[in-house]
C-alpha cells in the first residue's frame, strides 16, 4: 500500500511538473496552414521538412502548398493572399526578399522571450540577423542559408604551375597569377574565373567597402571603395580573366568550368551536390578553396548569403502551432533540421555542426559544409534582393558601362552613383532609418 | 394586336441579344475594364508589392516624365524599335505575300516555310537566335570569320543589340504574310488581265493595282504592328535583360521590373498608362491619315 502511495505521489508530482511546463508552452491543436515556394530539389526539401513536422505533431491538421517561383507565380499568389487577408499561418520568406518591413508578419520576439531561448546558443552565427526589420521587429525565422566557396580546376592550376589560392587571397592577387589561365580563341577560349550570376551581388564588396550600411541608413554607392570594385570588375573582364555578359549568356558558367575552360567557379551551397557530381562525370579534378577577400584594410570576404526562412502572418489563426513549426525547423526538431540540410546549411547550430558539417562529398571530405558553417558570419546578405533590386540594376548598368561600353570607372561613377543614391533614398525604410 | 406582337418580338430579340453577349460582356468588364480602372487608381498611389500604399496624386507621372531617366531611355528604345520593325515588317510581309500569291512551283511548301516560324515557341526561338548572335560561339560570326571578317559582339554591343531583336522578330512575321496574302488574293484577277492587255509591266501592276487595293490590309497590319511592337517584352527579357547598358530596355520590360521585381505597383501602373497613351496617340494619328491612303473596294 505504501509503495502504491509513493508511486501515486510521484506520478502526481510528474503530472504537476508537466502541467507547469505546458503553462508556458501551450498545447497545440487545430489546423495549421503553410505556404512554401520551390521546385525540384527545393520542393522536395520543403516537403520533407513539413512531413517531419506532421510526424512530430499528429495532434495538428497541417495543410500546405509548395508553389513554384517561376514566372512570378509565387510573388503574385503571396502578394494577393497577404493583401486580401487570406494568407496562411506560416509563409516562406527571405530576408532579402519582399515582405520585410510591412505589416504582414508577426513580431516573433514575444515567442522567443516566452521560450526563454538564447538564439545565439541555438542558431548558427550570422543566421538570424537579416530577419530583424529596421525598427527591431523579428519578422522571420531562419530555415537555411547558403554561401559560396571557390571551386578550382586543380589540373589547370597544376599545368600552369600556379599554387592553389589560400585563405585571404584577393582579386588583386589574381591579376598576377590568373593571367596563366587566359588563352585560346572562340569556342576554345579559356578564363581564370567563371562569371557566375552571383558576381554582380558579390563584387561591390571587392573594393573593400560595402554598398550601404548594414542598418540601411546610408548608401555608399558613391564611395572610393565602390569605384575600386568597378575598377577590379572592369579589369577582370576587359583583360579576359572572366567572360563578359554576352559570352557568359551563351555557355552557362558551370558548364564552362565543367568543360575545362575555366580555372575557378564560385560554388553555391544550393548547387554543390549536383555541380560536384557533374564535374566528376566530366573528369574535372576539383579542389575547393575559400572565396577571395576584398582589398583594403577593413575588407571582408567577397561572399554573399542567400537565406530562406519562415514568417507567421498577422492573420494567422493558429500562431502557437505556427511558432512551433518555425522554431522546430530552426533548431528544435532534429529530423526537420536534417531534412533542411539537403538544400543548404540548416539554421540550427546543433544540426549544422554535428550533421550538415559532417556530410562528406566524395573526394572532398567535409570541407564544403565545414566551410559553410565557418564562413557564414563573414559573408554579406545578398545586397540586391527584393526592393533593393532597383539599385542593383543601376549597379549592373555601371558594370556594363565599364565592361562593355568603354566607359572608365570614374565616368561610370559620375554618371550612375548619384542615381544609385537617389534610388536608395526613395525606399521608405532608408528614410526612416536615416531619421532615427 | 399587331403592335403587341411586334413589341413582344422586339423584347425577345433584346433579351436574346443581351443573353448572347453577356458572357463576353462579363469577361470584358471583369478582365479588361476593371483591371484598367484599378491600374489607373494604382497609378495615383505609392502602392508596393504587398498592396500597401496611399494616394499621391500625379506624383508617379511627374516622376516618370521629369526625373526618371530610365523611363525616357525605355521610351526612346521602344520608339526606335517601332520605327525599325514596323516599316520593315510591312514591306517584307507585303513582298512575301505577293510572291506567295504567284503561281509558282512548291507554293504550298513555301507558304508553310514562311508560316512555321510564327508557330514556333517564342522562348525557344529567342534562345536559338541568342546562340546565332553570340559574339564568341555564334554561327553568324563563325560564317563571317570564314571570309576573314571579325563579327561584332552582336548582343553585347549597345549599338547592335536592339537591331538584333528587330531581325529576330522579322523572322516570325508569317501571320502578317498570311494576312497580306489573303488581301492580295482578294483583288479580282480581271484588273491584272486588263493591265496586261494594256501592256503594264509587273512592277506597274504591283504599284498601281496590288498596292492600292491592299491598303486596307496594310492599314490593318500597320495598326496591329504598332500596337504589338510597342509591347516588346520577351526578347529583351530573355536575351539581354534590357542590357547592355539599358540599350534594349523597353517600356514593357521597365513596367514588369518595377511591378514584379522592385515591387513598385503604383509607379509601374503610371508608366503603363503612359504607354497606353503613347500607343493611342499614334494609332489615332494613323487613323486620321487613313482617308488619304487607304482605298476600300467601294470607295
Amino acid at each position: 500500500m505504501k509503495k502504491v502511495f509513493v508511486i501515486l505521489l510521484a506520478a502526481a508530482m510528474l503530472l504537476s511538473m508537466m502541467s507547469f511546463a505546458s503553462a508556458d508552452e501551450p498545447a497545440l491543436s487545430g489546423k495549421l496552414t503553410i505556404w512554401a515556394w520551390g521546385a525540384d530539389a527545393e520542393a522536395e526539401q520543403r516537403d520533407a521538412i513539413i512531413q517531419a513536422f506532421i510526424k512530430a505533431h499528429p495532434e495538428l491538421e497541417v495543410e500546405y502548398s509548395i508553389i513554384p517561383t517561376a514566372d512570378s507565380v509565387w510573388d503574385q499568389k503571396a502578394a494577393a493572399a497577404l493583401t486580401s487577408g487570406s494568407a496562411p499561418d506560416v509563409i516562406q520568406m527571405s530576408p532579402d526578399y519582399f515582405g520585410m518591413n510591412t505589416k504582414y508578419y508577426m513580431d516573433l520576439r514575444p515567442f522567443v522571450e516566452r521560450d526563454g531561448v538564447d538564439l545565439d546558443e541555438v542558431l548558427v552565427p550570422g543566421m538570424i540577423e537579416g530577419y530583424y526589420d529596421t525598427d527591431g521587429k523579428l519578422e522571420g525565422f531562419p530555415m537555411h542559408a547558403n554561401i559560396f566557396c571557390m571551386a578550382i580546376n586543380k589540373d589547370m592550376f597544376d599545368e600552369a604551375g600556379v599554387a592553389y589560392p589560400e585563405e585571404g587571397w584577393t582579386l588583386d592577387d589574381m591579376m598576377d597569377w590568373g593571367k596563366a589561365f587566359i588563352g585560346g580563341e572562340g569556342a576554345n577560349k579559356t578564363y581564370a574565373l567563371a562569371k557566375h550570376w552571383v558576381m554582380n551581388a558579390a563584387m561591390p564588396y571587392a573594393g573593400g567597402g560595402t554598398p550601404y550600411a548594414d542598418d540601411l541608413s546610408e548608401c555608399y554607392m558613391n564611395s572610393p571603395e565602390i569605384q575600386k570594385s568597378l575598377e577590379l570588375y572592369q579589369k577582370l573582364i576587359l583583360e579576359g580573366y572572366m567572360p563578359n555578359d554576352a559570352e557568359s549568356q551563351a555557355i552557362p558558367s558551370a558548364i564552362l568550368f565543367q568543360s575545362g575552360l575555366c580555372a575557378m567557379y564560385p560554388l553555391g551551397g544550393f548547387e554543390s551536390a549536383s555541380f560536384l557530381a557533374d564535374c566528376e562525370e566530366n573528369g574535372i579534378n576539383v579542389g575547393l578553396v575559400p572565396m577571395p577577400m576584398g582589398v583594403g584594410e577593413n575588407a571582408k570576404e567577397i561572399n554573399v548569403i542567400y537565406a530562406t526562412g519562415w514568417a507567421i502572418t498577422t492573420t494567422a489563426k493558429n500562431p502557437d502551432a505556427a511558432w512551433a513549426f518555425l522554431k522546430e525547423n530552426a533548431y528544435a526538431n532534429e529530423e526537420m533540421g536534417k531534412a533542411t540540410a539537403t538544400c543548404g546549411m540548416p539554421a540550427g547550430k546543433e544540426v549544422a555542426e554535428n550533421f550538415y558539417a559532417k556530410i562528406e562529398y566524395p573526394g572532398f571530405g567535409t570541407y564544403f559544409n565545414d566551410y559553410m558553417v565557418e564562413h557564414l558570419a563573414k559573408s554579406h546578405i545578398n545586397p540586391w534582393g527584393g526592393t533593393l533590386a532597383s539599385t542593383g540594376d543601376i549597379w549592373a548598368n555601371m558594370v556594363q558601362a565599364v565592361t562593355m561600353d568603354g566607359m572608365s570607372p570614374e565616368e561610370a561613377m559620375a554618371k550612375y552613383s548619384q542615381q544609385c543614391m537617389d534610388e536608395f533614398s526613395s525606399y521608405g525604410f532608408a528614410t526612416a532609418m536615416k531619421a532615427n | 394586336m399587331k403592335k403587341n406582337r411586334s413589341s413582344g418580338f422586339d423584347r425577345r430579340n433584346t433579351i436574346n441579344f443581351y443573353a448572347f453577349i453577356a458572357p463576353w460582356l462579363f469577361g470584358f468588364l471583369v478582365l479588361t475594364v476593371y483591371p484598367m480602372l484599378e491600374s489607373f487608381r494604382l497609378s495615383l498611389t505609392d502602392t508596393g508589392f504587398t498592396g500597401d500604399g496611399s494616394y499621391i496624386g500625379f506624383a508617379n507621372f511627374i516622376q516618370a516624365l521629369s526625373t526618371e531617366t530610365r523611363v525616357l531611355t525605355a521610351f526612346k528604345n521602344t520608339f526606335f524599335y517601332v520605327l525599325m520593325f514596323v516599316p520593315l515588317n510591312l514591306i517584307l510581309s507585303f513582298f512575301l505575300g505577293w510572291l506567295l500569291s504567284r503561281k509558282i512551283k512548291f507554293l504550298g511548301f513555301f507558304r508553310s516555310v514562311f508560316y512555321i516560324p510564327y508557330l514556333t515557341a517564342g522562348v525557344a526561338v529567342t534562345i536559338m537566335w541568342g546562340w546565332l548572335f553570340n559574339g564568341t560561339y555564334g554561327l553568324i560570326n563563325y560564317t563571317l570569320s570564314l571570309f576573314g571578317i571579325q563579327g561584332p559582339n552582336w548582343l553585347g554591343d549597345k549599338n547592335t543589340a536592339l537591331i538584333c531583336i528587330v531581325v529576330m522578330n522579322l523572322w516570325s512575321i508569317g501571320n502578317n504574310v498570311l494576312i497580306m496574302l489573303a488581301g492580295i488574293q482578294d483583288i479580282p484577277t480581271s484588273y491584272y488581265e486588263s493591265a496586261e492587255i494594256d501592256g503594264a509591266s509587273t512592277w506597274r501592276q504591283i504599284w498601281s493595282i496590288t498596292v492600292p487595293l491592299s491598303t486596307p490590309t496594310i492599314y490593318f497590319n500597320l495598326v496591329m504592328g504598332v500596337i504589338g511592337a510597342f509591347q516588346l517584352f520577351n526578347q529583351p527579357y530573355i536575351l539581354t535583360d534590357g542590357g547592355p547598358v539599358d540599350s534594349t530596355l523597353t517600356v514593357s520590360l521597365f513596367i514588369f521590373r518595377n511591378a514584379f521585381e522592385y515591387g513598385k505597383m503604383g509607379y509601374a501602373s503610371s508608366v503603363a498608362w503612359l504607354l497606353f497613351v503613347a500607343i493611342m496617340v499614334l494609332v489615332l494619328l494613323i487613323q486620321s491619315t487613313q482617308k488619304k491612303w487607304v482605298f476600300y473596294g467601294d470607295s
